[in-house]
């Protein structure tokens, strides 16, 4: 795979390049435009669901950082971080990381080991765009959930010419990053190249609380990471149709400091590398729209300890092939139909053979909208896994306007979700139990939303929604019989709470101040009982705070902008009988960029101060967390589009 | 219109300041147990999550059917560590072996400060004195036991098994090595010398063991942890090393641990999901539980030889306050309390 792949690469960023250059002759015929800021984090998609995006100028401000700090900062979903580079991820609404499925391009890239993504190892700067999708659905959004999914894709802009993008990063505890990016092509042809390496010492200061009488400044050991990656996508189109084959190359090594109260060798490290491709192919005809992807997803992961002797490599690949069409009937009436197989194959020392897993999953997607004012969407998914035929999992989304001329919409939904064990729960030696049952999921959810243009300068919208899941037969591992823990269908959660979203826009000629507010409570109890001595029943599940905020507020005048972002974290549980608990932080970082602009040359200087107020906090007990911290970002754009 | 708007929109605001202050002051308040006091009782360690750092030291005094918890960390300021395995009474001092955290505590065994902290120890499991001056440390990952100098609490030096260690006894001047994760053996070192000088070969995982009136070595091996072999009972002559006996158990699914015998050395017992009881003359193992667990998740087995009480716990599902339960010699119960996360191994 690894030199078929490097080969592949190889020629493409040799000789894709030069080809587009051979169409610059069409760029005089380009209208170049000022960036388009997608601003609303509220915005109508899938009729009765929640989705978030993330704004262009978001992922502009950490364009040298990773997913995981992405969406920690903007959105309300809970980030397990084991601390800057180390493994970190996400879940939704007290649910597990991994009923977070992480979807780029349309194709889940969730490692089918674990059923997880390290989102500290997702590149901003790879995401064209960033989506959120709240709750479980089918239908475009690929097996989201039980919990949500995460959406990253780029679309193409049918510009002529040429743009470069060169970054330079730099920062406390030996922070280096390098990143370069290039777009290039036509109205009929496009090619784009994003590559970066970086890497952290990560050697910072914190407070140990715990391991003397009296707090102790240290410095954490073992910490650094590194990593590179390259994204390259080509586009095409022809007539109706256009053809895109995307390729993403990451590599990262890092070590594994351990909590601080473990004994540590310096000798815990690991090592990924991944491989994504995706060829699609889309038809435009009408009447009905056609569309095909392939796929063919690859995950090394190498985890060394010495102290234990442990030595576990874990190869994973993935063959993806989905084909789909769509109708637009009338206004009132759109069907799609997906058709998607995936194939699993893992070949890992913790096996005890290579595991094969075929998943074929139907899925047709009903909507619409009535009289001007409803939307709806239904939803239906048939799922086979290795011959096992399961109940149809069906979801309905409704989205009523509740006032004629304004943007006042209540929505709705409710669903059933089923989710597959991962590969691990099946087939780790020892424990893997290959007669766990699939997890089941009811999930519903009711929101109510505004936007308005309150002044001709002034934008506000806001959302507020109560949501309601629970999941039975939830896989959780325990002791077995034996002395080995094994993955049972054990658990009953309930998941429930509020999720508010306020954003404010005001604009006055040369200045702008943008205002986003988030709030989330979220009661996620276990309701199983495992005997009469279990306590944890009716309790809040660990790691999962009842209580987050986010505050971001961005001012901008003219070429000069400031960002300050507040994060709330809430206590969180980390006892099943919630007798222990990690308390609640509250960091706030802070930015400022300034853009000078000369013809078609670009370039932006920003100055990032992360926890300016160095709270010492952990995200996870006894993984200390970075102090305040500087990076100096220099950006530089060359347009001649 | 506009006047109310901004209005409400600046409540919105005040009221998410309002509630950022609240939640950011919020602290996780601590729940203090009542003082430590060193009545009659006896200590055990709570284990702990593996890496979650919330491993403690309890006492249980029988004065007052209390359980104290987290005694160690309220006596000293700072934390025990990461899965402390096992709690040691050693003259004045009480060691506590803390496996994870690769180190032993050593405090006074009447105010549990602390004297002296051993650390950089590979994977620590359980101490044994072997005479007055020095004490072997066996080691989960580590092929030799660690030599500690009882006076200067440094490490003196190592024995090397070229296999895994646990449970020790010291019978003369020779100590028996269960060669527990991974191994099928029992190791003989010699005390004087710091010297292996036999190996007897067993079945997979010895596990625990104990030393019976007849002065014979019992050795419950578990059968491995990938269960490959059937587990077994073994008693050995510790003279010659040859096998006095061996009680084979009836499935490969069984896991039988933590063997203990009583004061008067004629009665074993140990767990297998429930708590078991063998005479040292009988030739097979009971089918009948001597104590149901009843759905309990039993982990760890201790016998109080002066008040010939059986002592077990329970772990719970390992992530939450496990319990204590002590039990007569003849199987009633006499009292159960709550104690910390995981309470694991004890020491009368």
């Amino acid at each position: 795979m690894k030199t078929g792949g490097y080969i592949l690469l190889t020629v493409l960023i040799i000789l894709l390049p030069c080809t587009t250059y051979g169409q610059n002759r069409f760029r005089d015929d380009t209208l170049v435009i000022d960036e388009v800021i997608i601003k609303s984090a509220v915005v109508s998609g899938v009729a009765g669901y929640r989705q978030t995006y993330i704004s262009s100028e978001k992922l502009q401000e950490l364009s040298s950082g990773s997913l995981s700090q992405l969406l920690e900062r903007y959105t309300s979903l809970v980030i397990k971080n084991y601390g800057s580079g180390g493994l970190s991820t996400a879940s939704f609404r007290g649910l597990g990381s991994n009923h977070t499925s992480v979807i780029w391009e349309g194709i889940k890239v969730n490692n089918v080991m674990s059923g997880q993504s390290d989102l500290s190892i997702i590149p901003v700067s790879f995401a064209g765009k960033v989506m959120v999708f709240h709750g479980a659905a089918g239908g475009d959004v690929t097996e989201a959930g039980p919990g949500g999914a995460i959406l990253l894709a780029s679309v193409p802009e049918w510009k002529n010419g040429i743009q470069l993008g060169l970054e330079y990063a730099t920062g406390s505890f030996g922070f280096n990053s390098g990143r370069v990016n290039m777009v290039t092509g036509n109205n009929r042809f496009q090619y784009s190249i994003r590559a970066y390496k970086e890497m952290a010492g990560n050697d910072f200061r914190y407070i140990d609380k715990y391991n003397y009488p009296e707090p102790v400044a240290l410095i954490r050991e073992n910490s650094d990471y590194s990593g590179y990656g390259l994204l390259q996508e080509v586009y095409t189109k022809w007539g109706d149709n256009i053809f895109s084959a995307k390729m993403w190359y990451n590599f990262t090594e890092r070590n594994l400091p351990g909590p601080i109260v473990a004994y540590s060798d310096g000798s815990e490290n690991q090592t990924n590398e991944s491989f994504m491709t995706i060829l699609t192919l889309k038809n435009y005809t009408e009447p009905v729209n056609l569309q095909f992807k392939l796929a063919w997803l690859s995950d090394w992961l190498h985890y060394s300890n010495g102290i234990a002797d442990i030595d576990s490599r874990n190869k994973s690949d993935n063959i993806v092939l989905t084909a789909g069409l769509k109708k637009q009937i009338s206004e009132a009436l759109k069907v799609e139909l997906t058709l998607s197989d995936y194939l699993d194959n893992v070949n890992s020392v913790n096996y005890s053979e290579i595991q094969r897993r075929n998943r074929l999953y139907l899925d047709l997607v009903i909507s619409g909208s009535c009289i001007g004012r409803v939307g709806y969407i239904f939803m239906v998914r048939e799922r086979v896994a290795d011959n096992n035929v399961f109940l149809p999992e069906p979801s309905i989304g409704i989205d009523y306007k509740l006032h004629e001329t304004k943007n006042y919409k209540i929505k709705g939904n409710v669903g059933r979700s089923l989710h597959l064990p991962a590969l691990n729960d099946l087939y780790w030696s020892p424990g893997g139990n290959d007669a766990l049952k699939n997890e089941n999921g009811i999930n519903g959810e009711i929101s109510l939303s505004m936007e308005e243009l309150l002044t001709k300068n002034i934008y506000l919208s806001s959302e507020i929604t109560c949501y309601y899941s629970r999941i039975s037969n939830m896989i959780k591992w325990l002791p077995g019989e034996l002395n080995y823990w094994e993955p049972v269908n054990i658990s009953d959660v309930v998941s429930r709470g509020i999720e508010t979203e306020l954003d404010l826009d005001i604009n006055l000629i040369n200045h702008r101040i943008s205002v986003s507010a988030l709030y989330s409570y979220t009661s996620a109890v276990n309701r199983a009982k495992l005997s009469d001595n279990d306590q944890s029943t009716g309790k809040q599940l660990i790691y999962v705070p009842e209580h987050q905020g986010r505050l971001t507020g961005i001012y901008s005048y003219r070429h000069f902008v400031l960002n300050w972002n507040n994060r709330l974290t809430g206590k969180r549980y980390v006892t099943t009988d919630n007798s222990d608990s990690l308390p609640g932080y509250f960091v706030t970082d802070l930015s400022a960029g300034i853009k000078l602009k000369i013809s078609s040359y670009e370039s932006v200087l920003n100055l990032k101060v992360d926890n300016i107020f160095g709270a010492d906090y952990e995200n996870i007990a006894y993984y200390p967390m970075p102090g305040r911290s500087f990076t100096i970002n220099l950006k530089l754009k060359l347009t001649n589009r | 219109m506009k006047t109310i708007q901004l209005r409400s929109i600046s409540a919105i605001f005040k009221l998410l300041f309002l509630t950022f202050i609240i939640f950011a002051c919020e602290k996780n308040a601590p729940e203090p147990d009542d003082e430590f006091r060193s009545g009659k009782g006896f200590f055990f360690v709570n284990e702990g999550g593996f890496n979650q750092g919330n491993g403690s030291l309890s006492y249980y005094s029988y004065d007052t059917s209390v359980v104290f918890n987290k005694i160690f960390s309220e006596v000293n300021g700072r934390i025990l560590g990461d899965i402390p395995n096992s709690v040691s009474i050693i003259g004045e001092g009480v060691y506590i072996v803390v496996n994870n955290s690769g180190k032993i505590e050593v405090a006074e065994r009447e105010t549990l400060v602390t004297k002296k902290t051993i650390e950089g120890l590979n994977s620590p499991r359980r101490i044994l004195k072997v005479d007055q001056a020095k004490a072997y440390v066996s080691s989960l990952y580590s092929d030799s036991l660690i030599i500690i100098d009882i006076d200067t609490c440094m490490v003196a030096g190592s024995v090397y098994l070229g296999k895994s260690s646990e449970a020790m006894i010291l019978l003369d001047s020779r100590v028996f090595v269960a060669n527990w994760s991974g191994g099928s053996s029992v190791s003989v070192v010699d005390a004087t010398s710091d010297t292996l000088i036999a190996v007897i070969q067993l079945r997979d995982e010895p596990c625990s063991m104990q030393m019976d009136k007849n002065n014979n070595l019992w050795v419950l091996c578990s059968g491995g942890y990938m269960s490959d072999q059937y587990p077994a009972l073994y008693c050995i002559d510790p003279d010659d090393y040859s096998i006095i006996n061996e009680l084979e158990f009836a499935s490969m699914s069984d896991y039988p641990t933590e063997l203990e015998i009583s004061g008067s050395g004629d009665t074993l017992y140990y767990l297998n999901q429930n708590i078991y009881r063998v005479a040292i003359t009988d030739n097979q193992l009971p089918l009948v539980p001597f104590v149901n667990s009843f759905n309990r998740n039993l982990y760890k087995l201790g016998y109080d030889d002066d008040n010939n009480y059986i002592v077990v716990t329970d772990a719970v599902d390992y992530m939450q306050r496990g319990y204590l339960y002590i039990y007569t010699r003849s199987g009633k119960i006499l009292d159960m309390e709550n104690a910390d996360i995981i309470p694991g191994s004890m020491s009368f």
